[in-house]
């Protein structure tokens, strides 16, 4: 609301360019501005000052048309099961489709490709959504977007409050969109351990503005940093992390468990033998 | 997309207004309902708009603001005015063309009708931009405890009050995001006919419809988990006190009344 005491900022100095392909992980604390940067990337919000630009076109610009922008980029909100509505799951999927003004036939096929996205059971296709699981509803959701068949799809965390096997279904949904889909991922999450696993790009976000922009070596290297803005190191890179400061000679690349795997033995038989007792 | 609504909400700030015992803000405002429909005469509504406007300076709220807030309401006092010009009847006809005719006595109604309405908004709107839900609720639960007496359940009413009026921001945010989600699905609730814009509703209003019921149920689950039951020997954090301000709010309003009956 401008001009009353509500008034404030959201967004300050973000330049980021997404190429097509990457998986993005866009992470930060609760307020950093990360759910109201993902609505500026389909236009579902305007900046104020700057712009954005998909493919090129400006989404400020007049002559874009802004439902073709929402095509070619999907959305996934936070909780998206709130917003289903319809009778039977096959109608909800559907919804994004129909109002593209395909034929039934197109619409039919793509509820089952984008069911079969995100591991639906095609029986559930007649029941009611709110029938179903919480799991199962978000993935509802996520197939009514995907059954817009877009290039590009933004989730606004979508494993918040999964249990941890919904959870790691839901991270293997979103590796097999981008691996096998080829879709461009951008993935909200307060997890880094889910973004160190699955994404080649991390944007931090901090009080607004984009504070950090690189590959996940290149910003858990910067732990510290990371830890000041409330932010946690994925669990493999915290204990590379302390080990170093135990005085280990750990590479300064090594952060994954894999790599932690590797290295460990070789470490502890010589700190064993310098220092004793390991 | 943006759903704001000016009428009805609060301005925050520290003027002698927002400091007024909500329970007096209630009193004044209704008194000066009734002093709106006693102004008889042209000097009577100059010094209303006079009070008014003084008041509205004091609580430092931007006139903008409550501009805003007649807006929604320009419409139905354009309608009045017209009606009570064209039908209103009386003896000096001023101007007659065809079956229309406006008479000085009509004329005289349909502008005071006009300003009354324009008092109430405004004066209405100082209440409601200078109390905060909870203190206005607080206020009407004090004012209708006597009646509690004889079976009127004042605190039922006002806990009913001030959870509906809790629930409008988080439904209105609500609301927004499922027309996001929506139109980020290729929802289109903007053009059409009414019918298919009435159509074009339902994948929002279903989705606000569920949620609410959740709500409402964890509300009430969360409530009785607390042991509520209502408002029997139920002491409060905040208690509402009368002070000399509230005193010499209700003096001047007392002049007003006086100066616009004798007016």
């Amino acid at each position: 609301m401008p001009g009353s005491p509500f008034q404030s900022v959201a967004l300050h100095d973000v330049s980021l360019t997404i190429p097509d392909g990457q998986f993005v992980g866009l992470i930060g604390h609760t307020g950093s501005g990360k759910s109201t940067l993902v609505q500026h990337l389909n236009g579902l919000i305007k900046p104020t000052s700057g712009e954005v630009l998909v493919d090129g076109q400006s989404l400020s610009d007049k002559a874009t048309d802004l439902r073709a922008v929402r095509r070619k980029v999907g959305l996934v909100f936070q909780y998206p099961e709130y917003q289903l509505f319809e009778e039977t799951v096959a109608k909800d999927i559907a919804f994004g489709p129909s109002n593209l003004g395909l034929s039934q036939g197109e619409i039919d096929e793509r509820v089952k490709e984008a069911a079969a996205l995100v591991e639906l059971n095609e029986e559930l296709l007649a029941r009611s959504p709110f029938d179903l699981s919480g799991g199962q509803k978000r993935r509802v959701a996520i197939a009514g977007v995907l059954a817009m068949r877009p290039t590009t799809l933004i989730l606004d965390e979508p494993a918040a409050g999964l249990d941890p096997k919904g959870h790691k279904r839901m991270m293997n949904i979103m590796r097999s969109l981008h691996e096998r889909g080829g879709m461009t991922l951008v993935m909200v999450s307060h997890s880094m351990s889910d973004v160190a696993k699955l994404c080649s790009r991390i944007l931090v976000m901090n009080k607004g503005t984009l504070a950090m922009d690189g590959s996940p070596e290149q910003i858990f290297m910067l732990g510290t940093k990371l830890t000041e803005m409330g932010l946690g190191l994925p669990e493999s890179a915290e204990l590379s992390e302390r080990l170093r400061g135990e005085g280990f000679h750990l590479p300064p690349d090594v952060w994954k468990l894999e790599q932690l795997v590797e290295c460990l033995p070789g470490l502890l038989s010589k700190k064993g033998g310098t220092g004793g007792g390991a | 997309m943006a759903l704001d609504i000016t009428l009805g909400q609060f301005f925050p700030g520290d003027s002698p207004l927002h400091r007024l015992d909500p329970r007096a803000k209630l009193l004044l405002t209704l008194s000066m309902i009734v002093g709106v429909f006693l102004a008889d005469s042209y000097p009577a509504y100059a010094i209303f708009f006079t009070y008014v406007l003084a008041a509205a300076w004091l609580s430092g709220i931007p006139i903008r603001l409550m501009l805003k807030g007649l807006k929604a309401v320009y419409f139905i006092i354009a309608l009045t005015f017209v009606l009570n010009a064209f039908f209103g009847t009386g003896q000096t006809v001023l101007v007659r063309w065809q079956f229309l005719t406006i008479t000085r006595e009509g004329l005289r109604t349909a502008v005071f009708m006009a300003l009354r309405l324009m008092l109430l908004v405004f004066g209405t709107q100082l209440l409601t931009l200078t109390t905060s839900p909870i203190a206005l609720t607080d206020g009407l639960e004090r004012l209708f405890s006597p009646f509690a007496k004889v079976g009127f359940p004042a605190h039922e009413m006002a806990m009913m009050m001030s959870i509906a009026l809790r629930f409008i921001p988080t439904l209105l945010e609500e609301a927004d995001k499922i027309m996001k989600a929506q139109t980020a699905r290729g929802a289109d609730f903007e053009s059409g006919n009414l019918m298919a814009r009435a159509k074009a509703m339902i994948p929002l209003l279903v989705p606000l419809f569920v949620s609410a019921f959740r709500r409402a149920d964890e509300l009430a689950l969360a409530m009785e988990a607390r042991c509520y039951r209502g408002g029997e020997h139920r002491t409060r954090l905040r208690v509402l006190k009368y002070t000399a301000l509230d005193a010499w709010a209700g003096v001047s309003m007392a002049m007003l009344l006086t100066l616009v009956v004798v007016v």
